[in-house]
């Protein structure tokens, strides 16, 4: 069954089934910086407010402002008119030592980035300062864009296949929804599948967003990236391609997609996406069958010019709960974090992950001026970054990130996709944002299990979707956690009891049901 | 009271003052140097404390796999940056004329081998 076939409405979803656990880790020492107090004065809501609102144009002033700073395309009596906040800007920046033509280019003149500075004022003016933060509309939203794929992966969150669903979106309703994220002030949208580039509207639709100001980046699985597509990509303004694989072994990775031939395709892809000058990800999808091989697999993507290597957090949702056996066990996945963590901090590729862990590994791991992630896509050096990380670090569903379904539903997160918040085709994302399920997910402290009581809640507060895949209860414990062990053994007991501990989890479908994992997702 | 005793008594608060300065300056430099040798101490030991948990924890479930030695490896890794934290609150807490915490010359970590 598709997974925009069945919905879960909000009002059945069990929630707070879960009692907290005893803590276990040690409180954090929190760093602070200045521009918390700051930050959280009313009076500072009141202006991030009136700076950060939309005005009829539907553009904000700090936009405006942004846009007008030392703008050269100015003329007459507009130049002499954005002098004087110029000059205070500019005095600004030569009190902090701030590279100005650098700051021009990386912050004033990149519509993305003002977008989603803007966005993060209007949040902490409605919302108040708060750790995590919640946005006031998503700063991040990925875009199953079609169900159409030409490989069959077994992990497949998707459910993929090779024709469209039936009622996936028109030309005309992709770029409405393409108006809808500009309107919101969504400053970053990744498009995915599927296979976004099986899809003959996916041009028009990044043409529109790129000219829409919208950040663009793209997932595809390679096997399509040919150097002429590559190209196009860039002249559309993809900013970053992310490509699938599975590993070293072509064989493995074949077999594993469904179609031979696939690994080199997509390893010609990355080849094809780096010549291209495009930034380059690759990203693989840990399981117990390759994470041995976690090193090597980053040393690959270092080999092929790849300025990013992304990890795919397994989550046992769409064709992956049929593998969910194969899954991490929590200490398999701690140690892979640490690897992560130390390849992040030695510096020869940026490194990524969606388990939500990998912020609180960058802490745990790593020296208090280290790198720390920020999100699922972010990172920085030092204690600022860290502080950074409390507010945006983690998981992102319903808080500042949700997807959109190839019919124009909208989900928390790729990952919960039997969870229909809202119909784009007949509500707008505002009203959509709104949704309780959204209020619950943002507060952290409304969870089960050690994600309750966790001391790095504000950095992680554990995968919704892999809580919600495993226990039916999105409110719980993450059981991929080496903190919620307690919570794995239970599910694992629960799977077989003559199962020894640690022992793959489930490995039928029969299984599945007595794990009592059909509550909630697809 | 004649000029030069007066005087030299003023020499003398002035001379006394400048030393009280100058004791107190060096005071609240140390004061500044512990209490940041203090934070990255606790920060360290915070977060290795807590590296070491999840370890120990993973390795209590794994005793039996190929993945043991690894996480003995972390949680030897951990339990070094306690040594470290230790090292440095012990460089903090040396004489004035010691070099500043978490420099070199803070007492190296006991070798864990
Ligand atoms: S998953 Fe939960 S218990 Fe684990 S680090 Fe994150 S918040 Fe803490
Ligand atoms: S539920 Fe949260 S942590 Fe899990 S994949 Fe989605 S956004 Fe990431």
């Amino acid at each position: 069954m598709r997974n925009a076939d069945r919905s879960v409405p909000f009002s059945s979803l069990k929630v707070l089934s879960r009692a907290p656990a005893p803590r276990i880790t040690v409180g954090g020492v929190g760093r602070r910086h200045p521009l918390e107090t700051i930050l959280a004065k009313p009076f500072t809501r009141k202006v991030l407010g009136y700076i950060s609102q939309p005005r009829p144009d539907g553009r904000s002033l700090f936009e405006v402002l942004a846009e007008n700073y030392d703008n050269d395309r100015l003329r007459g009596w507009e130049r002499w008119k954005w002098k004087l906040p110029s000059l205070v800007i500019d005095l600004a920046l030569a009190h902090y030592r701030l590279d100005k033509e650098l700051m021009k280019r990386k912050l004033f003149h990149h519509p993305p980035t003002v977008r989603a500075l803007a966005l993060t004022a209007r949040s902490i003016a409605r919302y108040g300062l708060s750790a995590p933060q919640r946005f006031a509309a998503p700063l991040f939203v990925v875009w199953n864009i079609t169900q159409l794929c030409n490989l069959a992966c077994k992990h497949c969150y998707q459910n993929a296949g090779p024709r469209p669903a039936p009622d996936e979106l028109t030309l005309e309703e992709r770029l409405k929804v393409v108006d809808e994220l500009a309107e919101n002030g969504v400053p970053f949208l990744a498009i995915a599948g599927g296979e976004p580039l099986a899809l003959k509207d996916l041009w028009a639709v990044l043409e529109y967003a790129n000219r829409r100001g919208i950040h663009l980046t793209l997932a595809t699985n390679g096997t399509l990236l040919t150097p002429e597509t590559a190209a196009r990509l860039k002249e559309c303004g993809v900013k970053y391609v992310e490509i699938s694989v599975d590993g070293l072994d072509p064989d493995e990775h074949d077999g594993f997609r469904g179609r031979r031939g696939a690994w080199a395709r997509a390893v010609q892809g990355i080849r094809n996406s780096v010549a291209a000058g495009i930034r380059t990800g690759l990203a693989t999808c840990f399981t117990r069958r390759n994470v041995h091989r976690a090193a090597e697999v980053i040393e690959f993507a270092i080999g092929l010019g790849c300025q990013t290597f992304s990890h795919f957090n397994f989550i046992p949702v769409g064709r992956g709960r049929e593998i969910v056996e194969e899954d991490l066990t929590p200490a398999q996945r701690e140690l892979l974090l640490a690897t992560l963590q130390r390849y992040l901090a030695e510096g020869r590729i940026n490194v990524i992950s969606t388990a939500p862990q990998f912020a609180r590994a960058c802490v745990v791991y790593g020296p208090a001026e280290g790198v720390f992630a920020t999100g699922h896509a972010g990172r920085g050096m030092g204690s600022k970054t860290m502080v950074l990380s409390r507010y945006i670090g983690g998981c992102g569903a319903g808080r500042c990130y949700c997807s959109i379904q190839p019919n124009g539903t909208l989900t928390p997160c790729v990952y919960i996709s039997s969870i229909k918040v809202g119909d784009l085709r007949r509500q707008s994302l505002a009203e959509i944002w709104e949704s309780d399920l959204f209020t619950l997910l943002s507060d952290r402290s409304r969870r089960g299990d050690h994600c309750a009581v966790c001391g790095y809640q504000a950095y992680c507060g554990g995968c919704r979707a892999r809580a919600f895949a495993y226990t039916g209860d999105i409110t719980a414990g993450d059981p991929g956690c080496v903190y919620n062990m307690p919570l794995w053994r239970e599910l694992v007991a629960k799977a077989s009891s003559e199962l020894p501990v640690f022992q793959p989890l489930a490995a039928t479908a029969s299984r599945m049901e007595r794990l009592s994992l059909g509550g909630g997702p697809d | 009271m004649p000029w030069w005793v007066a005087g030299g008594l003023l020499a003398a608060c002035a001379v006394l003052l400048v030393a009280l300065w100058l004791a107190l300056r060096r005071s609240r430099a140390q004061a500044r140097r512990l209490q940041r040798a203090i934070e990255s101490a606790g920060y360290e030991l915070v977060h290795g404390a807590n590296a070491a948990r999840a370890h120990l924890i993973a390795l209590e479930q794994e005793t039996s796999s190929p993945l043991s030695s690894s996480h003995l490896g972390e949680i030897r890794r951990a339990l070094e940056r306690l040594e470290r934290a230790a090292g440095t609150l012990a460089g903090a807490l040396r004489p004035e004329s010691a070099e500043a915490p978490g420099s070199s010359s803070a007492p190296a970590p006991p070798n864990p081998a």
